[in-house]
């Protein structure tokens, strides 16, 4: 059995208010029993747009504030690939996996809700480019190349860091899919003070996912999506409504066995090679913390 | 009894109303039967110099007439190059008479083309009439019928609640199909989106009876939609960018330029709801020398386009009786070295001319 399945599993869940509901998370894990624990962190007001400024090269500082607090960043580098020998030492004795953290970050719903949405308010709507079962209303459009654009210039910042945590060594990074919305018009009132169609803004998470799908695969991470579980007609279920914004727990437990699920089905693909290489050299009777000689031939 | 003449006014005699005034002062207009106000909705439509008029009448405070309004919070440059606020609703360049009519009458059901949706390589599809309105094309034939739905509603509601129209005649060549006789405002394939084939598509340039019929037709569908409406004419002074016609092209340009200024003087004679302003007259006069065109002797030069519009708002509004003022700059009969800044306008024939010269030097 994996020793990171051995123990409990944890799973660490940072981003905006979408985060919450996992809070405190403990279950067993369906096909091996592990426990799964989640730690989360709410970043108020995190969007897409902000988590990653690609011209600087600087993460939110909450993002990286929580990394380091979790003992994944330690002196600005990926404590699992580290191989400082204090590193090294601390990760062995405190049980850590040999492999990248699982990471699911929770971003993109006030994105969506914020700038994208007020292209359409109440007085458009917009084709989407995949099939839905959502109608398509007798309004004015919004071309979807201006849909798509507004998308876009949400979703780059996010993805050259994803691609930057990629490149430091976090290859298990996930990102969880903007939840269905609320069916409820009454709510998206009070909390846009504006109105907009279920359907239309529905439709507009559905194109956000869809994007976003094409755009974490590009930089080989994986979205966690449960729409057909969470909707009905690919409307938001009357259960997994918990306050208008956000999915209860249950919805929440839902992507995150998905994550699980994934996880287990990938681990080959994410082996920490050069952990692997420390023990090789170790099992070896080498010190692992020399660099290796070159042959003498 | 004694020579009529003598009872006609100065501006009907050449040399006082031409030989004798600086260019700064020529003004080829009567006091105008119609004036409007900023209260009153007024659309317009036509060639790429129709958006000089638009601008102006927004940039003055005009009640400029928008029934397919872009959406809010799209930047300036969005809404440019999707079409929006260009004119009145999202049609794009109108350049001929033909054009105007099947536009009208597909607005309100009596013309449906046959051959109107092209999709390229990548599954992107454009409207043949109106080829830039979507830079990349529609997502989707969804999108694109979806879209031209409301478009042509958006069409109908102008011409109904409109209270003036102004349409500036372009072009009397035409691309038109053989199927059905749909006209494109530029050949298809040509630059923009489309294949030309030829057994599709022909060439055709219109006739002064045609070019009038057409204007004619589509007047009276206007006026029957909507019998408050008042319609001004007005003729591009831009010449052609190329000639399909076996002919040089300045040959071509005044052949079509007269057939255009031809339809609508016969207009203005036969309606009275139809009135022209001669910004043909105002930018290509003798006594200007060319001075409101540029080097390359076809594009209207920011202060042409101020001078046409200053006599524009002066004949036509409530509040310009009178005041067509000298405008700065346009009296010493020079012209410009190089273009002068002018507002940038969207073209679908230029585009045509740019990809035709790309076409060559490849």
């Amino acid at each position: 059995m994996d020793t990171e399945l051995e123990t409990v599993l944890p799973v660490y869940i940072v981003g905006d208010s979408h985060s919450l509901p996992y809070r405190n998370m403990v279950f067993r894990e369906r096909w091996t029993g592990a426990w799964v624990m989640a730690r989360t962190k709410y970043i108020p007001g995190a969007t897409a747009r902000e988590f990653y400024n690609p011209d600087t090269g600087e993460f939110h500082p909450d993002f990286i504030a929580f990394l380091e607090y979790e003992g994944l960043v330690r002196n600005g580098r990926a404590t699992h690939l580290s191989m400082d020998d204090v590193d090294f030492a601390i990760a062995k004795a405190a049980g850590q996996a040999v492999r990248p953290p699982l990471i699911m970050i929770t971003i993109g719903e006030i994105d969506v809700r914020g700038p994208i949405l007020q292209l359409l308010k109440d007085s458009h709507d917009f084709v989407p480019p995949f099939a839905t079962t959502l109608p398509l209303l007798d309004k004015p459009l919004v071309p979807w190349d201006l849909i798509d654009e507004a998308i876009e210039a949400r979703l780059g910042p996010f993805i050259a860091g994803l691609d930057q945590l990629v490149k430091a060594g976090f290859k298990r990074v996930y990102v969880q899919s903007v939840v269905p919305p609320t069916r409820q018009e009454a709510r998206i009132r009070e909390l846009q003070n504006y109105d907009c169609p279920v359907s239309v803004r529905t439709k507009l998470v559905q194109a956000f996912n869809w994007k976003l799908a094409q755009k974490v695969r590009s930089v080989n991470l994986f979205m966690i999506d449960r729409w057909s579980d969470l909707t009905e007609g690919d409307l938001l279920r009357p259960e997994f409504d918990f306050d208008g914004v956000h999915l209860p727990p249950k919805g929440a437990r839902l992507l995150l066995e998905t994550l699980i699920d994934h996880a287990i089905d990938s681990r080959g693909l994410v082996a920490n090679h050069p952990r692997y290489e420390l023990y090789y050299r170790m099992a070896c009777g080498l010190d692992p913390f020399q660099p290796a000689k070159p042959n003498a031939a | 009894m004694s020579c009529p003449y003598t009872t006609l006014p100065a501006s009907s005699f050449w040399r006082q109303a031409v030989a004798e005034r600086s260019t700064a002062d020529l003004d080829p207009h009567l006091p105008a039967r119609l004036r409007f106000g900023p209260d009153q909705r007024i659309a317009s439509a036509g060639s790429c110099f129709a958006q000089h008029i638009s601008r102006a009448l927004k940039a003055r405070g005009y009640n400029y007439y928008v029934t397919e309004p872009a959406p809010a919070h799209l930047t300036p440059d969005q809404e440019e190059r999707f079409g929006f606020g260009l004119f009145s609703a999202r049609y794009g360049n109108i350049y001929s008479t033909l054009q105007l009519l099947q536009l009208i009458q597909r607005a309100f059901g009596g013309f449906q083309p046959a051959d109107q949706f092209w999709t390229d390589r990548d599954g992107r599809v454009f409207d043949l009439l109106r080829p830039r309105i979507t830079p990349k094309g529609y997502v989707s034939m969804i999108e694109a019928e979806a879209d031209l739905k409301r478009h042509l509603r958006a069409v109908r509601q102008l011409i109904e609640t409109t209270d003036i129209f102004i349409f500036t005649l372009g072009l009397t060549e035409s691309w038109v199909s053989k199927l059905d006789g749909t006209v494109y405002p530029t050949c298809p394939g040509c630059g923009s989106a489309g294949d030309f084939d030829d057994a599709r598509y022909a060439f055709h340039n219109l006739s002064v009876t045609e070019t009038t019929g057409y204007l004619a037709e589509a007047i009276n569908l206007m006026s029957a939609a909507n019998p408050r409406l008042q319609i001004i004419l007005t003729v591009s002074p831009v010449p052609l960018a190329a000639t399909m016609e076996p002919r040089h092209v300045m040959q071509a340009t005044t052949y079509s330029k007269s057939v255009l200024r031809v339809a609508a003087e016969e207009m203005v004679r036969r309606y009275d709801n139809v009135h022209y302003f001669g910004s043909y007259e105002i930018i290509t006069n003798a006594k200007n020398a060319g001075a409101y065109f540029a080097d390359d002797a076809r594009s209207v030069t920011a202060e042409g386009v101020a001078r046409a519009m200053t006599l524009f708002f002066a004949h036509f509004t409530a509040d310009g009786a009178g005041a067509a003022t000298r405008s700065d700059g346009d009296g010493d009969g020079h012209r410009p070295a190089a273009p002068a800044p002018a507002a940038q306008i969207v073209c679908d024939e230029d585009e045509f001319y740019r990809a035709l010269a790309a076409s060559r030097s490849n």
